[in-house]
């Protein structure tokens, strides 16, 4: 048995970019042409002088001589390419970057203009036991799109992750839960503790806090605990508070009204905790935070207390019914539909206008079950929406950015210019390397305090080597110009290299939509 | 729902003629498999096809030399058609070709077994490591061998092992075997020897030949398979494969030793048991444990390839190859992760070309699925 240990198994980081068509790509077969099979000679002559020129036709799923064109298309957005259901990621770090709703939509509209079909915009389909809205459709002529992405993606488009199954407990056992948590912790250790606090306080006049806590002094465990959960809640609530100050001046408002009323602290927490959902002012349109205002405002001047109460938390359920449809909050038909009940409907009955929010939500919202409808409506030729998904690996932005040689000779360059003007002579450069290998051997392998010591004694070496560089002001901004120079190059290859990817995955989109587009017109017998 | 497919190696004696230097079966002794065994191994593979619903059986006779045990081979045919009810049954065989006759050659295609040949090229380069018991060259025999099978099948294929000392001769034995009239070729390393990074030196220049020889005889519209490149290719052509369809490691592919001992693959079929990969014997069947011990080992993910660009493009989840040349399954063969290194980069740049030029016969070879059997038919005509 070989144990060579010379060479050794290692990740290559950059490989060749090779430009022949992969599996994802279009066949090279039908696109842009079809290709005829190059049978050889003795094949043909066979063939027609041994009666088996039926062989030749057995080649029905390729592109050889013997089939037509039309024959060959496929329709390009069958559901098994839209990569659903998927699973979501808690970070997005390292994912790849995808063409936007924007973006996509323009490029497909821009396919379907250059067929000559007129597309109507954000038709509401309802029928045959759908009920979506596609992003263009055209009536006549039985075609259209819908983009699916994570605003629209309703039940089983995303797996469950475990965090999303995670159940939260009641508001008033979360509370409970947490004051005990933080009493526990503030007996382990109080100074730590109050030393803590200043980290979250957020104004400084909150920091009296931290003197009132350190002022606990009951007579008995439980008078200590009672005043330890009446200052944490007071500050709680103060941070809520504090946090609208610039962002939300009405919701500030209806806060310090609150605050002012004779609730318990306990419920008044709690009750801030529901009004979050009043907070409109985060990714809505100007239209309907200002209507969200107005009412917040009309609240405010309630006649009685306990009747601002109860219609703040009807606005704040009206607000987080279907919490789990956080994506149509931003859209225009939900909003819209949530302006027209505040308007029109006493805030008593707002809840029974909830119908209309399930209705817009349906109409928004594309169910797993759904989709599969839609491409099965394509095949059997029903109905020709083209279920386009963000998780198509065809619509991901594939950025090539390459440092050239020409790159990494200006880097040499540019070091070499550093270390002219600093005086790093190669035997001083020597010399750094030769105290630092020492420094790690002497270290090699130590954990804990020797660690921090090795640490330090490289530190140490580095700055001292470091100010023997001598560059000066006016080498320095040499230095500085011909640096930021060859940086900006390199920041507008890199953009100029996205920019060019996400041409190239737009332009591929619309030919996928042309050819989609072909095919129906196929299916349709033109 | 696909039937599954099933794949047993027979192996039907631990003997051989030949003394390849390279050779991994062990010890070269008379222990043949016993018609008694050989029954048990034709219950025991009917059975689990099956078991598992089969409704395919790829049956490959290997040894040592299978033609020492010719009779057997016939035996287990026979058995094969009297007990396989509805089961399709295909057969292939490895042989080092220097006992095959025409009538043995003719016989084998009238009883439809696929033969492959093992050759390693060019007569100076083969009879480095192919020699008979008394350590004399077998070129000549094989030379004849190859005559006889290809005048019965022009689809007979040859396994070509390439070997430190063979890496620089490399596009010469592909032209001479290409001379002979082989079209489909297979060519593998030599995973247990001691390669170092002049021996990659030299592969990686006989590739750049191959290379452009394999762009050569595209432009011409040549129909053949050269598995290096074209299955490179593939791994860029067509989806990657599914851990599923990469291997059935001793759940949809075994081995059954002389003895009837049952292990994963071909390779850990030795003279002298192994016994940390018997996952059973023909008499009592599988043993599970055995069987999830090794899945869970050779199914670890090979951390020292994490971050690769070539992750889904190498093989450096053959199992046998890691343990052939790292001596454990879990970790991934620095043989391998070099090679596939220089080779995909030397494929890529070769496919380049042939696709900037639009070679048709390029673009029918990787993306007709029909290519196979068209190609077939011709090279047989």
């Amino acid at each position: 048995m070989n144990k060579n240990t010379k060479l050794q198994v290692a990740p290559l980081i950059k490989a060749y970019s090779p430009s022949y068509p992969s599996y994802f790509d279009k066949n090279p077969l039908l696109y842009p042409e079809v290709r005829p099979y190059p049978f050889s000679q003795k094949f043909i002559n066979l063939a027609f002088t041994g009666g088996v020129a039926s062989l030749m036709m057995f080649t029905p799923n390729t592109g050889t001589a013997q089939t037509t064109n039309g024959d060959k298309l496929e329709n390009p957005f069958k559901l098994e390419r839209a990569n659903v259901p998927y699973r979501p990621v808690m970070f997005g770090t390292g994912l790849p970057s995808r063409i936007t709703h924007e973006e996509a939509v323009s490029a497909i509209k821009h396919a379907f203009d250059a067929e000559n079909i007129l597309l109507q915009e954000n038709k509401v389909i309802d029928k045959r036991g759908l009920t979506f809205t596609a992003d263009g459709y055209n009536e006549a002529l039985n075609i259209g799109f819908v983009w699916i992405d994570y605003s629209n993606m309703g039940e089983g488009l995303a797996e469950k992750a475990n965090w999303i199954n995670y159940k939260r407990r009641s508001p008033k056992k979360e509370l409970k839960a947490t004051l005990k948590r933080k009493y526990e912790s503030y007996l382990k250790d109080k100074l730590d503790y109050i030393d803590q606090v200043r980290y979250h306080v957020i104004d400084k006049n909150m920091e009296d806090i931290r003197d009132e806590l350190r002022s606990i002094n009951g007579l008995s465990i439980e008078e200590n605990k009672n005043q330890f959960e009446a200052i944490y809640l007071k500050y709680e609530i103060l941070n809520r508070m504090n946090s609208y100050y610039t962002r939300n001046e009405v919701l500030l408002k209806l806060y310090s009204t609150i605050n002012t009323s004779n609730l318990d602290m306990q419920s008044k927490y709690l009750l801030f905790n529901k009004l979050g959902a009043l907070d409109v002012s985060r990714n809505k349109s100007e239209n309907f935070s200002k209507a969200i205002n107005i009412e917040i405002r009309s609240i405010i001047e309630s006649e009685h207390k306990t009747e601002m109460i109860k219609r703040a938390e009807c606005l704040s359920e009206l607000l987080n019914y279907k919490a789990e449809w956080y994506q149509i909050r931003r859209k225009e038909a939900y909003q819209n539909t949530i302006i027209d009940i505040i308007k029109n409907t006493r805030w008593q009955d707002w809840h029974c206008e909830y119908d209309r929010i399930d209705d817009v939500g349906n109409q928004i919202m594309i169910s797993y079950k759904e989709a599969k409808k839609i491409d099965k409506n394509n095949a059997k030729r029903k109905q020709f929406i083209a279920p386009i998904s963000i998780r198509d690996d065809r619509m991901i932005v594939k950025t090539e950015n390459h440092y050239s040689k020409f790159d990494n000779v200006e880097r040499e360059e540019l070091r070499k210019l550093y270390d002219e003007f600093n005086g790093n002579t190669p035997e001083r450069k020597a010399a750094k390397q030769k105290e630092l290998d020492a420094i790690k051997i002497e270290y090699k392998g130590v954990k804990g305090e020797k660690l921090t010591e090795k640490w330090a004694k490289l530190g140490t070496v580095r700055l001292k080597y470091r100010e023997m560089e001598s560059m000066t002001e006016e080498q320095k901004e040499i230095y500085n110009k011909a640096k930021d120079k060859h940086y900006r190059i390199l920041q507008e290859k890199s953009k100029l290299n996205t920019e060019k990817a996400h041409d190239k995955t737009l332009k591929a989109l619309e030919d996928e939509v042309k050819s989609y587009i072909r095919w129906v017109k196929m299916q349709q017998g033109y | 729902m696909l039937s599954k497919v099933i794949s047993a190696t027979i192996h039907l004696t631990h003997h051989c003629n030949l003394r390849c230097s390279y050779c991994y079966t062990g010890e070269k002794l008379p222990i043949a498999m016993h018609y008694d065994t050989i029954d048990a191994s034709i219950d025991f593979i009917l059975n689990d096809a099956n078991d598992n619903n089969a409704k395919t059986l790829n049956i490959t006779f290997f040894g040592g030399e299978p033609l020492i045990e010719k009779d057997k081979i016939f035996y287990i045919i026979d058995q094969f058609d009297r007990l396989k009810n509805n089961i399709t049954v295909s057969y292939r065989m490895s042989t080092n070709g220097t006992l095959m006759t025409p009538k043995l050659m003719k016989k084998l295609m009238d009883n439809d077994v696929f033969v492959s040949l093992s050759i390693d090229g060019h007569p100076d380069v083969h009879d480095i490591h192919r020699v008979d018991a008394g350590g004399k060259p077998t070129s000549a025999k094989v030379a004849n061998a190859a005559k006889l099978m290809l005048d019965l099948n022009r689809c007979t294929n040859v396994t070509c092992v390439i070997t430190p000392e063979t890496a620089g001769d490399l596009m010469k034995s592909i032209e001479y075997i290409y001379g002979l009239g082989f079209r489909y070729i297979t060519t593998t390393l030599d995973y247990s020897a001691n390669w170092n990074d002049t021996n990659f030196i030299e592969l990686e220049k006989s590739y750049s030949r191959l290379g452009r020889w394999y762009e050569k005889m595209m432009m011409k519209e040549e129909r053949f398979y050269l598995s290096f490149f074209d299955e490179r290719i593939r791994t860029r052509t067509y989806k990657p494969l599914k851990a599923s369809e990469k291997c059935g490691m001793g759940d949809s592919q075994y081995s059954i030793a002389p003895n009837g001992e049952l292990y994963p693959c071909i390779q850990f079929v030795k003279t002298q048991s192994l016994p940390e990969f018997i996952i059973g014997h023909v008499d009592s069947g599988f043993d599970q444990k055995c069987q999830n011990h090794i899945k869970g080992k050779t199914e670890k993910p090979k951390l020292e390839c994490t971050g690769c660009a070539l992750e889904s493009r190498c093989s450096k989840w053959c199992s046998c190859i890691n343990y052939m040349s790292t001596g454990t399954v879990e970790k991934a063969s620095h043989i391998v992760c070099h090679n596939e290194k220089l080779l995909i980069k030397i494929v890529d740049k070769t496919a380049d070309r042939l696709w900037k030029k639009r070679n048709n016969m390029f673009v029918h070879k990787h993306y007709n699925p029909d290519y196979a059997i068209i190609s077939h038919i011709e090279i047989n005509l």
